[in-house]
């Protein structure tokens, strides 16, 4: 182990671990909204959207996200897109992990009793709402932990951006190794900002879940 | 229809049923149901499983949609309009919602929200349907729960509440919205048997002071006491109806004879 190394990549490494956390949060933020947006699809009456629904999951979670990755930077330039490497980072990672979110947004949403929402209608309340005080409020309790372990997987995938140089922590870990012949420190290096991350990923949901379930413990 | 005047002090009708029809797909449940319900009436809904009774009460709040005749509550019917061509269609839910403003249900499974505490819940419909500022809203609901002898466990949550308990504080929540009408589908069904009395007494007590109800029940008991009208329903159509000591002492329909049958000699077991 030379630790020296550490002196003189450390801010690249570091760097490379902010782009990290960068292309991870517009991920994660984008693919909530689009999962959402992909649930709403789901709803809709209609062979065409069910379809679109249907093909989206196929596509987004029957293939690995390197492959999406590889054909979306490789093969776009064919059909006319030529997009930057950080851009397809994004928006890979937002489109394969909005297909997770929009199943988990469809368990939360069916697992209320619908006898809940019969009360709120003969109340007299609006859908809108029963969405935002009724529905929403106890669907994202029930949804963190499934989020959570989402997120987290989805962060350790993102390690597979390298192979199309998106400037993340993987990247600047893997040009350590090959400009100083070493193996063990620079990956020594991801496994700790990998394992850190996670780690403050899953701090924050579980407090938000705490917060969110009080109702079930009192 | 026009509403009756009040000088002859003859109750006016609260709800109407004419040749109400139900069906899901080929099971038609409701089979032309006529019934008349007085203001400030109780009218209890007998009948065994599956003899449509449930169906009946949740088509006068269009919880379910009917399709044929007329559920008309003060005269007005529920759930359908006309379109230019003179043809019935149905009314977008938040106009059917405005039509029932006067009418609430009270739940077997109560379907409190979890989330929310008991005042919360009782608080909901006047925050958030009528609008009505926080503090006089807390201080309305403090007084239903009261009403109902929650007023203790105002902060508590509904999970944390025995069925009776909750199922109280669901009256209260639906006299929140300050209902002419209110629905009792089986209200003390889910409960235990310890606990019954206490939902029963509170329901005694808005009959008492002039609530008109329709109560689907199993409760012979309160429906002998308390009802003014008791309605036996047998495979979706009325079999018999009239007043309490008329049908529980002298049913003139052998299935509402050996209804009670078999419901007295399972109570009478019990005893």
């Amino acid at each position: 182990m030379d630790f020296s190394l550490y002196l003189e990549f450390g801010p690249a490494l570091l760097k490379g671990f902010t782009y990290t956390v960068y292309v991870c949060s517009l991920g994660l933020l984008l693919g909530l909204v689009w999962g959402l947006v992909l649930y709403l699809i789901s709803l809709r009456p209609g062979a065409l959207w069910r379809w679109f629904y249907r093909g989206y999951l196929a596509t987004f979670r029957g293939t690995p996200l390197l492959v999406q990755v590889y054909l979306l930077f490789y093969g776009g330039p064919f059909i006319g897109l030529s997009l930057s490497a950080e851009f397809v980072g994004v928006l890979c990672l937002a489109l394969y992990v909005a297909a997770y979110f929009a199943e988990i947004y469809r368990s939360g949403f069916e697992s209320l009793a619908k006898g809940q929402l019969e009360a709120a209608q003969d109340l007299g309340m609006s859908r809108i709402t029963t969405l935002v005080k009724i529905q929403l409020p106890q669907m994202l309790a029930l949804i963190i932990p499934p989020c959570l372990n989402q997120t987290i997987i989805m962060v350790k995938e993102s390690a597979i951006l390298s192979v199309i140089t998106v400037p993340e922590m993987t990247t600047a870990a893997v040009r350590m190794a090959t400009q100083t012949f070493t193996v063990v420190e620079p990956y020594l290096f991801l496994a700790l900002a990998y394992w850190c991350l996670n780690f403050a990923i899953a701090k924050v949901a579980n407090y938000c879940e705490l917060r969110a379930t009080h109702y079930l413990r009192s | 229809m026009t509403q009756q005047t009040h000088a002859d002090n003859t109750p006016r009708t609260a709800v109407e049923l004419v040749k109400l029809r139900k069906r899901y797909d080929d099971n038609e449940v409701l089979k032309g149901i006529d019934l008349n319900i007085l203001e400030g009436q109780v009218t209890c809904i007998i009948g065994g499983s599956g003899s449509g009774k449930s169906t009946l009460l949740r088509c006068i709040n269009f919880l379910e949609v009917y399709q044929e005749g007329e559920v008309n509550v003060f005269g007005k019917t529920i759930g359908y309009g006309m379109d230019e061509q003179g043809n019935r269609e149905l009314l977008p839910k938040s106009l059917v919602q405005q039509e029932l403003s006067e009418v609430c249900m009270v739940f077997q499974q109560f379907n409190l929200w979890p989330h929310l505490s008991v005042l919360e819940n009782v608080m909901a419909p006047l925050r958030w349907v009528k609008g009505v500022p926080l503090a006089q809203a807390k201080q309305r609901a403090l007084e239903l729960l009261t009403k109902v002898g929650m007023e203790h466990k105002a902060e508590a949550y509904p999970l944390s509440l025995s069925g009776g308990q909750q199922q109280r504080v669901a009256i209260a929540r639906s006299l929140a919205k300050d209902p002419k009408i209110m629905l009792f589908d089986e209200p003390t069904s889910a409960l235990d048997p310890e606990l019954v009395g206490e939902v029963l007494k509170v329901m005694q007590e808005l009959a008492q002071e002039g609530m008109t109800m329709v109560v689907v029940t199993h409760e012979m008991g309160f429906a002998a006491q308390v009802s003014d009208q008791v309605v036996f329903l047998a495979e979706g159509k009325i079999e018999e109806q009239g007043p309490p000591s008329k049908l529980f002492n002298a049913p003139s329909s052998p299935k509402l004879q050996s209804f009670l049958e078999t419901w007295s000699s399972r109570n009478g077991a019990a005893a």
